[in-house]
This record gives structure tokens, C-alpha cells and sequence, in this order.
């Protein structure tokens, strides 16, 4: 009788079977755990981690002045803008930006709310009283005066002798899904704003 | 007695000259102000209005603000090569004082306001990257008071200026008729500082005029049965204190389309259109922006061939539009060089009668390009590949009516001698249309007449793969982290998505270095920037590194400037 080569490798299959799927098991157990083992053999893991674009991963940002820390997305670029403030750009051009100055000793919460939308005057279209760091803050969404459509959000921090404004702004120019979305991103952000 | 009568006349007549010889203390009531001593508030030199005042307006300038009238300005240098427009000086343009400098997170950034005299006019400076002087301080004419920058909601650096009434009360915006010698301020516009003694003419903003009432309805006749090659031109009677119109168009299988949006002619032309019945209605808007009812709602159906054969061509008694003057060209001049560092701006003269205008470029590495119809006068594209290339531009009238073709100029691109410039035989900015995922082709059953078929998305790298490291030092040194920067455009009119994109890096030609990669959604004309750290430090080793993407997940292409370097 003579045996095919579809029934050697049947029976090969019959016969060793476990060993494909011990091979197949322990390939899994590795790449799951490559982050823990390559190093060991002196190669680096290749970062493809961040190849999960809809949640960009997050890079913790310290201020050189030692101020706060938060952890920003990694895709938002970091601009130096000057006199205290630091600002990110959005990938569609919205901005997110963090301004610190010396608070006067008058200063309550509400008169600095009051103050940041009377200088260049914006409508509060929606106010409330939150925490940022573990800090008291009011968060505001703003837009043009006799407008409804908001055009920025912000919070509003005390702390430590300084007034802080952490504001995404820009938002009138996108369409409003890409809004929502990026509130997410900056309201996630916030959850790791931290003051040193 | 005489005593105290002489020092009277002499108060008196110094009272007298010192309101006559005080420039500042004009009043901004009664149409002008200011006419004497102003000049730019910018070092002498060539200076482009990238964005005009309310009246030449385009994206958030025409939006409504937080002033009455916002003739605000936005200005770049002409020619980066001779000014940098970021950390360019801002000097004061008459005598003031700095009456106000501060942070406004939600937009404006760094701004300082300069107030032309106690209760007189206040220039207010936007996206500044920093302050030369204090709040309170007395400044002369021509003093520096701030640095151009691009804080707040910004897309590059460029100063924003505009004039209020004063600082009092509701904020005023002023229109600026002259300015140190310019007298338009249109977008696109050249202008030059003079940083010697020049004027401003400055105008209050003439009341707002209410519309009265919807425009009414001409023709198609309400109800009208017209044949498939019958030309749609939508017309309509004009409204009291009107100055622009918008018209609506719905029904199948077109959906909804506004296809002359705000234009101040009373027809809309349509071309020929797909059988099928469809509705109208037109509203009015004035000067000051306010907006009318919308008119009554008309309905007119468009047989198909089969039902009725297509009679010839009638004569209405409507007379034809007429198309709009052929724009003449202003830069890049005709047979031109510049160097591959050269920021291209196309730009050319405005035409009275036009509201949007189409460029149109090609040769070199690209193929042939376009802006789509846009507002501007001007078109930025950045640095281009060397090569030769042509130009020409045709602009849309009120009444959707296009010119002819401008005359087509020419320039060139040379390469540097530089050799650590790329190699050009790839075309490194585009992606070749074949890669454009089909999903983003229009469907061919709309006739190309009844609505301008959009261009397909494709990118453009604005500027190229950058990498460098946080101390500056170049090449890192060993243990060094590496940062990128890449900015790209979507050149075309539609959403192009990019499953995955980023910074494809080797290291010893084998082992994968990259930086990350990204899923994105553009819009079009949109641009994406991403300044991503590589979290591990180097270690020794040659490197090389590529802009890397994929429209699908599974097809990558390489763009760009492949970077080499070793860490010794």
C-alpha cells in the first residue's frame, strides 16, 4: 500500500499536534512580554506601542520652573510662547495652553473668572466650581460676546501665590465632532495636572 | 489788572495750540481720526496682509468677535528672507501709553493695547511672543514695544492689529482707509513701512442699516418644467439696504447645496443640471452683517430626455452675466529664480468684480496643483522642490461666472550647492494620485456643471522631517534622546485619511528605531503637525530616518528627506 503525501501529513499532524501548539502558546507568551525580555538580551523593544492612534500615548510634561506636571498627548507639539505661558498645538490647530502669573491678595477665584473674560470680553456660556491638582478651580466655557457657539474652555486655579489659566482655545474653527474629541483629550489631560 | 489780563490771553492762546498741535487728541467722532504722525506699527521694510480687514475677510476674521466692527489686520513680512516675522519688533505708531499687557488664554495669547492719548484711540496687538516694556509705560512713536509671535490661536507667526474708538465702553473697531502711505489692506496686499514719519486715516463704522425685508424671487419661474441642457441661472430681485445674498438649493439627487454663498449679484448661475425637482430660496444681508427672512421657497423640475426632448436653447429677457475681468499676476514674477528656501507665495491683483479665485500651478516634481477657489488674493505654499515652474489663476464673479485664464508665468527653483539637499528624482511632497483611496472620488453621477467637483486629498509635506535633540547638539551624542518634527498638508479640497503615519528610523540597517506612528483625519487643506520624543536614549550606532505612511494599513510609502547620522 502506498501512502500519499496528504495522509503523511495527516498523521504527522495526528502525532504532533501538541508541539504546534505549544510553539503557538509560548509565541504568544513572548510577544506579550517582549517589553520584560529583550532588553535582557540587550535589544531595545520596538516602540510600535504607539501605533494606537485613536489614543495617541501620553508624555509627561514638567515645567522647567518646576511649577506642574501633566501628561499631555504625545502628538500635541509643545511651543514656547513666552512671558509664563507654554502652549501645545493641537494636530488640527486648536490650542492648549498653560499661563501662570503672580495672583494679587485680593485675588478670590471668582474676581479672576470675572477678570479673564473682561479684558477681551467673552460670554461664560457655562461655569462651575472643580478641582484641578487637587485644587479648587472654576471651569469655564466661553464664547464671543452675544455668541453661543463656544470657542474655548478653561480652568482657573489659586495656588501657591499664582493664578494659573489652563484654556483650550480655538475651538469655534473646527466642526463640532472634532470639538468633542478633543475636549476628551485635554479633560483626560487635566485628570494628570499635577502642582509641584 | 493788566497783569492778570496778559496771563489770561497767554493761557488761553497756549490752550488753544496745545489742542491744535496735540495729534493724539483727535476724536475718533464725526468719521476720522488721527490723520497726522501715525506710522506702521513695524520695522521699515515690505509686509503682507495675510488676512484683510472686515471687508476682505476670510475664515475667523469674518466671524463675529468680541468687537463692533472688526477691521482687524493680520500681517507677515513679505519676504522672510530679509525680516523674520517672528521676533520682529512691534513699535509704537504714534506716542501712547501701554495701557494694558496681558495673557487671554482663549485665543489671543500675548496681548498689549496702547492707548493714543487719554480716552483716544487704542491700538491692540494680538499672538505676540513678548513684551519690551511694561504695562503703564509712556512710549514715544517708533519705540519697541513687543516681538511678533504666534501665542494663542495662531498658524504661524504674524502680528494682529487693530485700531478701537477707545478704550472705554463698547470696543469700537476702527476701519483704516491709509496707512503710512498704503491705502488698501485687502488680503494679499503688499505694504511697506516707511519707519519715518507717515499717517493713518481712520473711518467709524457707519451704523448698521436693517434689511428690509426678503429678496423676491424672479426666476426659474415658480412651478417651471425646464428641459436637462436648459443653463440654471437662479435670479432674484434685490432688497433694500442689501449688500450680499445667499442661496439655498435642495432635492435629488443633490441633496442640499448653497451654490453661491454670501455675493452681492441677484443671480446665481447653476449650469445644467440632473432631472428631478427642486426647491429655492434666497436671503439678503447687510453691510453690518444682519441677515433677512428667508424668501419664499420656489420650485422648479428639470425633465429628463426621455420624458421631453430638449427644446433649443430660449432667450430670457434677463440680460447675461457677465464674467469677471481676468486677474492680472504679481509674484512670484515672471521668469523669476529663487533659491529651494524661497517661502512661495503666489499672489496676484485683485479683481472688482470677482469673489473667488483659482489657482493654478505646475512642473517641477508635482504635477499639476491648484488652491481650489478661495477667498485670497494670495496663496501660501511654503518651499517647493527645484525645478521649473508655471502659473496662472482665474477668478469666479459675484455672479458664478469664471474668467479666462491669467497670463501663465513662470519661475524656477535652483538647488543649492548645498549637497545635504535630497534628491529630486522622487517627486518627496506628493503622493501620486494612484494611493488616494477611491472612496474619496466623487461620485460620477453628479454632472460636473451643477456643482464644482472637489479635488481629491493628497499630501503635501509643508515642511519636511526635521530631527534634533532637546540640548541642540547635532549629531546626539551617545545617550541622547532624539526629537522629530514633521508637518504635513492635505493639499486637496477633500478628508483624507491616513491610517498610519509617522517616523520610520534603522538603526545599523537593520533594527527598527521608530519614532511612533499616527492615525489621522484631515480635512482639506488641513495641516498636521507632530513633534514627537523618542523615549529611549541612543546608543551608539548609524541611523537613518524617513517620513513613513500608510493610507490603508497595509501599503507604506516613503516620503521626504531621508536623514542619516551616526552616534559616536
Amino acid at each position: 500500500m502506498q501512502i500519499t503525501l496528504r495522509e503523511k501529513i495527516f498523521w504527522w499532524l495526528c502525532d504532533y499536534w501538541w508541539i504546534l501548539l505549544s510553539a503557538f502558546v509560548l509565541a504568544l507568551a513572548a510577544y506579550f512580554s517582549r517589553a520584560y525580555w529583550l532588553p535582557l538580551i540587550g535589544l531595545e523593544n520596538i516602540p510600535m506601542t504607539s501605533s494606537t492612534p485613536e489614543n495617541p500615548p501620553a508624555i509627561e510634561f514638567t515645567d522647567p520652573k518646576g511649577e506642574y506636571t501633566f501628561s499631555p498627548p504625545a502628538n500635541w507639539s509643545a511651543e514656547d510662547v513666552g512671558n509664563q505661558s507654554r502652549q501645545w498645538s493641537l494636530p488640527n490647530g486648536v490650542t492648549m495652553s498653560v499661563h501662570s502669573e503672580p495672583a494679587a491678595a485680593s485675588d478670590t477665584l471668582e474676581t479672576y473668572a470675572r477678570e479673564v473674560v473682561t479684558r477681551l470680553p467673552y460670554d461664560v456660556i457655562n461655569q462651575s466650581q472643580v478641582q484641578i491638582g487637587g485644587q479648587p478651580a472654576i471651569r469655564q466655557e466661553v464664547a464671543y460676546p452675544g455668541e453661543t457657539a463656544q470657542v474655548a474652555l478653561g480652568y482657573l486655579v489659586l495656588y501657591d501665590g499664582k493664578r494659573y489659566q489652563i484654556a483650550l482655545a480655538g475651538l469655534g474653527e473646527i466642526p463640532i465632532t472634532e470639538q468633542e474629541r478633543c475636549i476628551q483629550e485635554f479633560e483626560k489631560a487635566m485628570t494628570t495636572f499635577q502642582f509641584k | 489788572m493788566r497783569h492778570r489780563l496778559l496771563f489770561s490771553f497767554v493761557t488761553f492762546f497756549v490752550l488753544i495750540l496745545a489742542l491744535a498741535f496735540n495729534p493724539s487728541s483727535g476724536s475718533a467722532q464725526g468719521g476720522t481720526c488721527c490723520d497726522a504722525g501715525w506710522k506702521l506699527p513695524l520695522p521699515a521694510g515690505n509686509w503682507l496682509i495675510t488676512q484683510g480687514d472686515k471687508d476682505s475677510c476670510v475664515s475667523s476674521h469674518c466671524a463675529p468677535t468680541w468687537v463692533v466692527n472688526e477691521y482687524a489686520l493680520d500681517i507677515v513680512s513679505a519676504s522672510e528672507k530679509n525680516i523674520k516675522t517672528m521676533g520682529a519688533p512691534v513699535l509704537a505708531p504714534a506716542d501712547g501709553t501701554v495701557i494694558d499687557q496681558f495673557w487671554d488664554g482663549y485665543g489671543g495669547g500675548n496681548v498689549l493695547k496702547i492707548e493714543h492719548g487719554k480716552g483716544g484711540p487704542v491700538t491692540l496687538y494680538m499672538h505676540l511672543s513678548d513684551y519690551s516694556v511694561g504695562k503703564n509705560t509712556v512710549v514715544k512713536q517708533g519705540d519697541q514695544v513687543a516681538k511678533i509671535g504666534s501665542s494663542g490661536t495662531s498658524t504661524g507667526a504674524h502680528l494682529h492689529v487693530m485700531v478701537l474708538k477707545s478704550n472705554t465702553g463698547t470696543k469700537i473697531g476702527l476701519k483704516i482707509s491709509s496707512w503710512d502711505g498704503n491705502t488698501s489692506f485687502f488680503t494679499g496686499t503688499k505694504i511697506s513701512s516707511t519707519n519715518g514719519a507717515g499717517s493713518i486715516t481712520l473711518q467709524e463704522p457707519t451704523p448698521p442699516v436693517s434689511v428690509q425685508g426678503a429678496p423676491s424671487l424672479s426666476q426659474p419661474d415658480n412651478l417651471s418644467s425646464l428641459s436637462q441642457n436648459k443653463e440654471i441661472t437662479l435670479i432674484w430681485n434685490s432688497s433694500a439696504n442689501a449688500s450680499q445674498y445667499q442661496v439655498d438649493l435642495w432635492g435629488d439627487p443633490y441633496g442640499s447645496m448653497t451654490p453661491c454663498d454670501w455675493q452681492s449679484g441677484t443671480s446665481c448661475r447653476i449650469g445644467t443640471m440632473y432631472p428631478g425637482t427642486f426647491s429655492w430660496h434666497v436671503r439678503a444681508r447687510n453691510a453690518s452683517g444682519q441677515e433677512s427672512e428667508w424668501s419664499n421657497t420656489w420650485t422648479f423640475t428639470i425633465q429628463g430626455p426621455t420624458q421631453t426632448p430638449p427644446p433649443p436653447p430660449t432667450k430670457t429677457a434677463t440680460p447675461l452675466p457677465q464674467s469677471p475681468f481676468t486677474p492680472s499676476l504679481r509674484d512670484p514674477s515672471n521668469g523669476a529664480d529663487f533659491s529651494q528656501s524661497k517661502d512661495i507665495w503666489f499672489s496676484w491683483n485683485y479683481v472688482s468684480d470677482a469673489n473667488q479665485y483659482y489657482l493654478e500651478y505646475w512642473g517641477g516634481p508635482y504635477g499639476t496643483l491648484n488652491s481650489g477657489w478661495i477667498n485670497d488674493v494670495a496663496y501660501h505654499v511654503g518651499t517647493m522642490w527645484p525645478g521649473k515652474y508655471k502659473w496662472h489663476v482665474k477668478a469666479r464673479g459675484q455672479n458664478g461666472m469664471d474668467s479666462n485664464w491669467s497670463d501663465t508665468w513662470t519661475f524656477t527653483i535652483t538647488q543649492p550647492d548645498n549637497t545635504s539637499v535630497p534628491p529630486t528624482a522622487v517627486p518627496p511632497t506628493i503622493v501620486p494620485p494612484t494611493s488616494i483611496p477611491p472612496t474619496i472620488v466623487p461620485p460620477t453621477s453628479i454632472p460636473p456643471s451643477a456643482t464644482p467637483i472637489p479635488q481629491p486629498g493628497f499630501i503635501v509635506l509643508v515642511d519636511e522631517l526635521r530631527l534634533y535633540t532637546e540640548s541642540g547638539v547635532w549629531p546626539p551624542q551617545s545617550g541622547q534622546k532624539l526629537i522629530a518634527h514633521i508637518k504635513i498638508r492635505n493639499g486637496g479640497d477633500l478628508p483624507l485619511h491616513i491610517q498610519h503615519i509617522g517616523v520610520r528610523g534603522r538603526r545599523n540597517s537593520s533594527e527598527s528605531w521608530d519614532i511612533g506612528f499616527w492615525t489621522i483625519d484631515l480635512n482639506g487643506h488641513d495641516t498636521w503637525s507632530l513633534d514627537p520624543n523618542n523615549e529611549r536614549p541612543l546608543p551608539l550606532g548609524n541611523y537613518s530616518f524617513r517620513i513613513s505612511y500608510s493610507l490603508d494599513g497595509s501599503t507604506w510609502t516613503e516620503v521626504g528627506n531621508e536623514i542619516n547620522f551616526t552616534v559616536p
